[in-house]
């Protein structure tokens, strides 16, 4: 946005002004920000990759409308429930553990820290000097661009915190053992970054049995972290070869692990050979120790993930199908779907979860042959969901299908789903009185959809709604989230922290869908009716009425600006008392030059209806991202959305009321705020020079360019406003107030 | 005794050298710019999930891979290193990309020594890592933009002269946002996805100038696969999301023809 100063004539001073303005120009530059900024909170209605919070609800069996966006996790909960196998309270629990770890905040990095704190809590009682380096539980793999793994895991920190305790209690807090321990221990965990390799000291000679032994531990714990697993593996059998050590019995299990480490991280060696050897020695310590049971047989899933993953995620599908216990369903589902991820494709039929999980996610042109081959071989709810989530309604299936549907009673968890593309398949054949009767017997019973898929069924209704009112009805509606506009996960944002978006959520607003229709699709009367209209909640009235006003203004429509003014000034405090002077105004000529004032004070007004969190700034502020007035560079809700179809004219709208709207949409969509402004004041100090308002009117004109994107004339206009302003009213406040004119660009 | 003329020339001549010195770090050199040629024209976003690129033809695509995610919280910096593999041809053109994001529920201080945390953090990431590029992914409100540039100036002054730095950016920033200009980067893609509410004004502001404003976003644009995308403009570096793991087939699709919205 080009900024002109007013120069001095001085000739002297040229130079110097000039210099001074550069600077401050390119310092100082107003920016040509648009109306929407780079960092907003948006509300969501429909949630795409994830349940509606809490997501115990989902885990509990309340499926609602499902997405193939929804990381798998989610669908394989579905598939569980749409085929009539529930998780029990333990598996909900698992899974919900499992969901929680995928929303930013709760990373295992988390954990991690918090057992780090835990030890360097337990070793500043012995030791006051903190350590030159902090801990860090990450190491690169070797020769493995950009690739990490996570060296020392939490248990390690915690055992230090617990040994360390113990020791202190038999030796003494400030003993010389119980530092040299903690001295040595610094050591081991020097080597979890990988950028040491570096192993304590054997213990002095002099030291008892105890001491000797833990010193041992920590030195193989060294090895291993550094990297050395042959060495580490010496060590620990040599550990768990002396039965006296307090480490004897979990050595074995170490020496496994260090197995394994070699297998996945270092080259040169076949790893499907040390870990065949390994997957061998975990069976034996699993049926040998009852105390190393569960650890060696969660190391066993690891290295059966590893050796042969195909094998690994039939073993997991079928595991996972069948009822057990929460604890291990948890690791199985993450393990599944990371399987699934690193496969990459739909591995066959001897996975019938996976089949599923990938069919539904596919593309309708790839799967849907198939989800319909699966229904009919197999008559199963989950594949009848796949494939009519997929058809359409001209497709052959599409009425077996719907048939179908309709026989499954409201207790299935598959009934939302179901109800749902029922409903959608009855709108797009266009059978309007059809689908009206049956959302609406499914809106009867609000309360037991889940918000998101309740707020899909409501769009369906706008789109076969009998007349506008019915419309407004059913375009009101309570968003399910408000989550930051860069978060793909969709996390919720916190509405405890945040009293503007907690009061936003408590009353509807319009999704993106129905203003499009609100703004491009309406005769400007459809709207004025909706002021009115007590079923559409009063916010929303109020938003209409501010709008429609403006949108009569840029119409030229007296009558219905001036009909709207007494709601806008009823229910907008801040817009009253201009509105009382507006209202009082002796004639149309009158009225529209006080109009003009009102919307150069009041840089919230515009024609357009605001979807999900919309405008926040107060509507006689400044909004410092340029969401002010309206402006054609902004693409007003239009003709267009995101998927760039042409908006549907609504089945009410009648030809003749058509064209009135298309004739208005025509007007507003070619208004700027600024541009329309500027020629008003322009217009009107033409005509009424000695106007005391005119100065000020110039001033905010001018300035309105600045706050908002305008047109290819803007400038001329502003330029226009800026020489009448300081050439006629030069010695009022308001030319001394006004340095430059904008281009509105 | 110097004249009155001379004295404003030299005032004059003295500010020009203080807007110089202004403005010199925040325009990338020559030298970068030409290292932004050197990468391929399309660049695979690799995500945190385990990725097998070796198929990919490396003169027509580079990796662009999350190295790390850096999560500010409280006066903190937590790093969480990327845990799962990535396989490349070789002589793959490889970004390393970082991730900072800020904690919602405990709202980072963004102190210097935070910020020195994290510049820390970064350099250690790149060490001895064969990428000549690194890409910082970032989401600054208002609030957080002395932030950010502070720390890019702080790397930008610490990295090798030869590698290329590259931001992603909103879309909305490049449309006019000025902060972008004093940033001392070699790009900032624009990601013409997921942009929720802003996407609509993006696509038509977009569709009626023909470019963005800013410069720096006038070198790449980043798309997803399972959004439309704009028009590819000639010499424009497109950079790909992926939202699952990158596959021959998958790859083959998109290049066989993305859905565009102009």
């Amino acid at each position: 946005m080009a900024v002109k100063a007013k120069l001095s004539s001085r000739r002297a001073l040229l130079c110097l002004w000039l210099i001074a303005g550069l600077i401050a120009g390119w310092l100082w530059r107003p920016s040509a920000l648009i109306a929407c900024g780079p960092f907003f909170d948006e509300a969501v209605y429909s949630l795409s990759n994830h349940p509606d919070f809490p997501l115990t609800d989902f885990a509990a069996g309340k499926i609602g409308v499902i997405d193939p966006a929804y990381y798998r996790a989610y669908l394989y909960v579905a598939y569980r429930y749409f085929g009539g196998e529930p998780l029990n309270v333990d598996e909900q629990a698992a899974v919900v553990d499992l969901w929680q770890a995928y929303f930013s905040d709760t990373n295992a990095s988390d954990v991690t820290d918090l057992a780090i704190k835990k030890w360097l809590a337990a070793r500043a009682t012995v030791v006051s000097q903190p350590l030159s380096t902090e801990i860090d539980p990450f190491c690169p793999v070797p020769n493995g661009e950009g690739q990490s793994y996570q060296n020392c895991l939490p248990d390690a920190f915690q055992t230090a915190a617990s040994t360390l305790t113990l020791l202190s209690s038999k030796y003494g807090v400030t003993s010389t053992p119980v530092k040299d321990w903690v001295n040595a221990q610094d050591i081991v965990f020097a080597n979890c970054s990988g950028d040491k390799q570096v192993v304590p000291a054997t213990a002095p000679a002099g030291e008892d049995s105890l001491l000797k032994a833990h010193r041992a531990y920590q030195m193989a714990s060294a090895e291993f972290y550094s990297g050395d697993y042959d060495a580490a593996r010496v060590a620990f059998d040599a550990i768990a070869k002396d039965l006296s050590s307090p480490w004897a019995q979990i050595a074995p299990y170490l020496m496994v692990r260090a197995e394994v480490r070699k297998a996945t991280l270092q080259k040169g060696s076949d790893p499907n050979v040390l870990l065949a050897s390994a997957h061998v020695n975990l069976e034996r310590l699993a049926a040998s120790s009852p105390t190393l049971k569960n650890a060696a047989l969660r190391l066993q899933s690891y290295v059966e993930f590893r050796l042969d993953p195909a094998a690994r995620q039939v073993i997991l599908s079928k595991a996972l199908l069948q009822p057990h216990p929460g604890g291990a369903l948890r690791q199985e589902l993450k393990d599944y779907t990371l399987l699934m991820d690193n496969l990459g494709s739909n591995s066959g039929q001897s996975d019938e979860l996976a089949d599923w999980i990938f069919t539904f996610q596919g593309e309708p042109a790839d799967t849907l042959a198939h989800a319909l081959e699966r229904w009919k071989a197999t008559g199963a709810i989950p594949w009848e969901v796949a494939a009519i989530s997929k058809v359409a309604t001209t497709d052959p299936a599409a009425p077996a299908l719907m048939a179908a549907a309709a026989k499954v009673p409201s207790s299935s968890p598959a009934f939302d789903m179901l109800a749902y593309h029922r409903a959608r398949l009855l709108v797009e054949a266009a059978k309007a009185q059809e689908a009206r009767a049956y959302l609406d017997e499914l809106l009867a019973h609000q309360d037991q959809w889940p918000r998101s898929a309740l707020n899909q069924l409501l769009t369906l209704r706008t789109t076969v709604a009998s007349d506008a009112g019915e419309f407004f009805r059913y375009a009101q509606r309570i968003p399910t989230a408000i989550y930051s506009t860069d978060d793909s996960l969709q996390t919720p944002e916190d509405l405890a922290t945040q009293p503007l978006l907690k009061a936003f959520m408590e009353h509807p607003s319009f999704d993106t869908d129905s203003t499009l229709v609100i703004n491009s699709r309406l005769p400007m009367t459809m709207p004025q009716a909706a002021t009115t209209d007590t079923n559409l909640a009063a916010p929303l009235r109020q938003s209409v009425a501010r709008t429609v006003w403006v949108r009569a203004l840029i119409l030229r429509q007296d009558a219905i600006a001036v009909a709207v003014a007494r709601l806008v000034a009823d229910s907008t405090p801040d817009l009253r008392a201009a509105l009382e002077g507006y209202l009082a105004a002796s004639n149309a000529k009158s009225r529209q030059n006080q109009a003009i004032m009102i919307l150069l004070k009041n840089p919230g007004l515009s024609p357009y209806v605001d979807s999900g969190v919309g405008r926040i700034t107060a509507v006689n502020e400044i909004n410092e991202l340029h969401n002010n007035w309206w402006t054609t560079a902004i693409a007003p809700a239009g003709t267009t959305d995101d998927s760039s179809q042409p908006v549907q004219w609504p089945g009410f709208v009648s030809p003749a009321q058509k064209a009135q709207a298309q004739a208005e949409w025509n007007t507003v969509a070619s208004s700027d705020g600024p541009d329309l402004m500027l020629a008003a004041v322009l217009e009107w100090a033409k005509k009424q020079p000695a106007e005391p308002q005119i100065p000020q009117a110039l001033h905010l004109a001018i300035m309105s360019a600045r706050y908002c994107t305008g047109s290819q004339v803007t400038a001329k206009l502003s330029k226009q406003a800026f020489d009448l302003l300081h050439a006629r009213y030069g010695k009022t406040e308001w030319a001394v107030k006004t340095k430059y004119w904008f281009t509105g660009q | 005794m110097i004249g009155r003329s001379r004295l404003i020339r030299r005032l004059a001549l003295a500010a020009l050298l203080v807007a110089g010195a202004c403005m010199r770090p925040c325009r990338p050199s020559r030298e970068m710019r030409s290292m932004q040629d050197s990468l391929p024209p399309r660049m695979l976003w690799a995500w945190e999930r385990s990725e097998h690129l070796q198929f990919i033809d490396p003169h027509q695509f580079g990796v662009a891979y999350l190295a790390a995610t850096l999560h500010l919280t409280g006066d903190k910096v937590q790093v969480r290193p990327r845990l799962e593999p990535i396989a490349v041809p070789p002589g793959c053109a490889i970004m390393t990309v970082v991730h900072i994001k800020s904690d919602a529920r405990q709202q980072p201080l963004l102190s210097a020594p935070q910020r020195a945390a994290a510049l820390r953090a970064i350099l250690h990431l790149i060490k001895n890592r064969q990428a000549t590029a690194l890409q910082i992914d970032f989401d600054a409100r208002l609030s957080e933009r002395t932030f950010y540039r502070e720390l890019l100036v702080d790397l930008r002054s610490l990295l090798p002269s030869t590698m290329r730095l590259s931001m992603t950016a909103l879309a909305s920033w490049c449309l006019g946002d000025d902060w972008l200009e004093s940033l001392p980067v070699d790009e900032a893609v624009p990601m013409l996805f997921r942009m929720g509410t802003d996407s609509r004004t993006i696509r038509s502001v977009l569709t009626a100038r023909g470019d963005f404003r800013s410069p720096l976003c006038r070198h790449s644009w980043g798309i997803a696969t399972d959004e439309p995308a704009p028009t590819p403009m000639p010499g424009r570096r497109i950079y790909i999301f992926n939202s699952r793991t990158w596959s021959p087939t998958e790859l083959a699709r998109i290049m066989g023809g993305t859905k565009t919205w102009r």
